[in-house]
């Protein structure tokens, strides 16, 4: 069974493509390319299908005023920032009366302490325990966090597994899932695509912390902290290639 | 996802046109889904009723399944040329019997093949359905996520105008909509 992915640029298996033919976006060749592969694929007629519900339902929604929580123009936005700085201001002001108060009380706890740990031997060893404990509570929780930041991401994780649809354009470097020590040592490759590509590199939790138009081959000078990263190869119509590395 | 790949067959055009002679339903019902999309979109260019268009093309299948046997084709360009040559008859012949009256009830404005693909069904009850499911599927969504839906669908704003209107980068927007076509996805196909 071969499933044929692309020709001639256009992607099949891609919701781009079905979103394209349903809303009159494609061009006419990709068009007749779509609508030929589509004869022969159920898959596609099936995803289609859908496509065309959804997007027959939104259209026939009530549009929703702009009111959007995360839309906002630049006065509202001057506004939010004015509010968001206030409240960072007052924070910090907290935090540092807070930490002289707890200074303080330290001290004076230290003090009650010093005399307790002169008069017995027995309360010093257990001070020495707690201090023990605490310190592997520390490395635990540095554990933790680390195991966070390779945690998958289902989202791009099922985009990996659905659309490593790179087309026509193939990938040399890096590998799937490729391990590397530090990220200034990555580098991506790919051929069968002449044009620059748009390079976006997610970390796990979906931030996008690198964004930069690139030609074959690339060399990432950027520091990234230990963890699992997404990255895509984007043309202006759509996602090429979807991959994953890992720092170690 | 992996379940409706393995239903996938690997049939070119010649194997599907042999299975199409011989009258096969499923070859058939794959050549109705691809053929009337082409044939609707064409019709609704021509600022048809959408039932007047669906008149046309059940007309036009009709022959074609009736002449199906002693055609040949070579290309799938060949095949949807002669459709196109029998749907036109059809208009004409639509046309011959009241042309006044019925270039009069023309629409304005060129419907949207989403709707006349559902409206045409069932006498526009399927369309209702759908609708009303996927309706109540997208208010399941987050804030963002409907947001990010009615201005690609809605509005039909492209990715990069959303973002822009949204204050959000581009990159963002196509995670918010990716998981927010997923989830309808997965809903519609569940019946949740």
């Amino acid at each position: 069974m071969v499933i044929k992915d692309s020709l001639n640029g256009l992607t099949f298996h891609n919701d781009s493509t079905y979103e394209g033919y349903v809303l009159g976006r494609l061009t006419k060749s990709e068009e007749d390319l779509f609508e030929e592969h589509l004869l022969t694929c159920e898959h596609c007629q099936a995803q289609l299908e859908i496509t065309e519900a959804i997007i027959l339902g939104i259209k026939s929604s009530p549009k929703i005023e702009q009111d959007r929580n995360f839309s906002y123009n630049s006065k509202t936005a001057i506004v939010r920032y004015s509010v968001a700085a206030s409240l960072a201001l007052l924070l910090g002001v907290s935090a540092y009366f807070y930490l002289q108060r707890f200074n303080n009380q330290k001290d004076v706890l230290s003090d009650a302490q010093k005399s307790l740990l002169d008069s017995t031997h027995n309360s010093k060893e257990k001070d020495v325990n707690s201090i023990k404990v605490l310190s592997e509570t520390e490395k635990s929780n540095d554990k933790e966090l680390l195991a966070v930041a390779y945690k998958p991401n289902p989202i791009f994780e099922n985009a990996i597994e659905n659309y490593v649809r790179s087309g026509s354009i193939v990938i040399i470097k890096p590998a799937l899932s490729a391990e590397v020590k530090s990220a200034d040592m990555l580098s991506f490759e790919w051929e069968n695509h002449t044009s620059t590509l748009v390079l976006v590199i997610f970390n796990n939790t979906g931030k996008m912390i690198f964004q930069k138009e690139v030609s074959s081959p690339f060399v990432l000078e950027d520091n990234l902290k230990k963890g699992l990263y997404y990255w895509q190869l984007e043309s202006p119509n759509e996602s090429l290639f979807t991959g994953k590395f890992l720092i170690i | 996802m992996s379940q409706s790949k393995v239903i996938i067959e690997n049939q070119d055009f010649n194997d599907l046109i042999l299975k199409l002679k011989e009258h096969d339903e499923r070859a058939w019902s794959q050549l109705n889904f691809v053929i009337k999309r082409i044939v609707l979109k064409w019709l609704s260019n021509k600022k048809l009723r959408p039932e007047h268009a669906y008149e046309i093309y059940s007309n036009t299948i009709a022959v074609l399944f009736e002449k199906f046997r002693e055609l040949q084709f070579s290309s799938f360009s060949g095949l949807k040329s002669y459709v196109f040559s029998i749907a036109e008859n059809k208009v004409k012949e639509f046309y011959r019997n009241d042309l006044r009256s019925k270039m009069q009830d023309r629409l304005d404005d060129v419907p949207e093949l989403c709707y006349v693909l559902y409206m045409t069904e069932a006498d526009g009850e399927v369309a209702s359905e759908v609708v009303n499911k996927i309706h109540n599927l997208f208010n399941k969504l987050s804030k963002s996520e409907k947001d990010v839906m009615q201005l690609l669908y809605n509005e039909e704003r492209t990715n990069k105008e959303a973002s822009e209107l949204l204050g959000i980068n581009e990159g963002n927007l196509r995670i918010i909509k990716f998981r927010a076509l997923q989830k309808l996805k997965e809903w519609y196909s569940h019946g949740n």
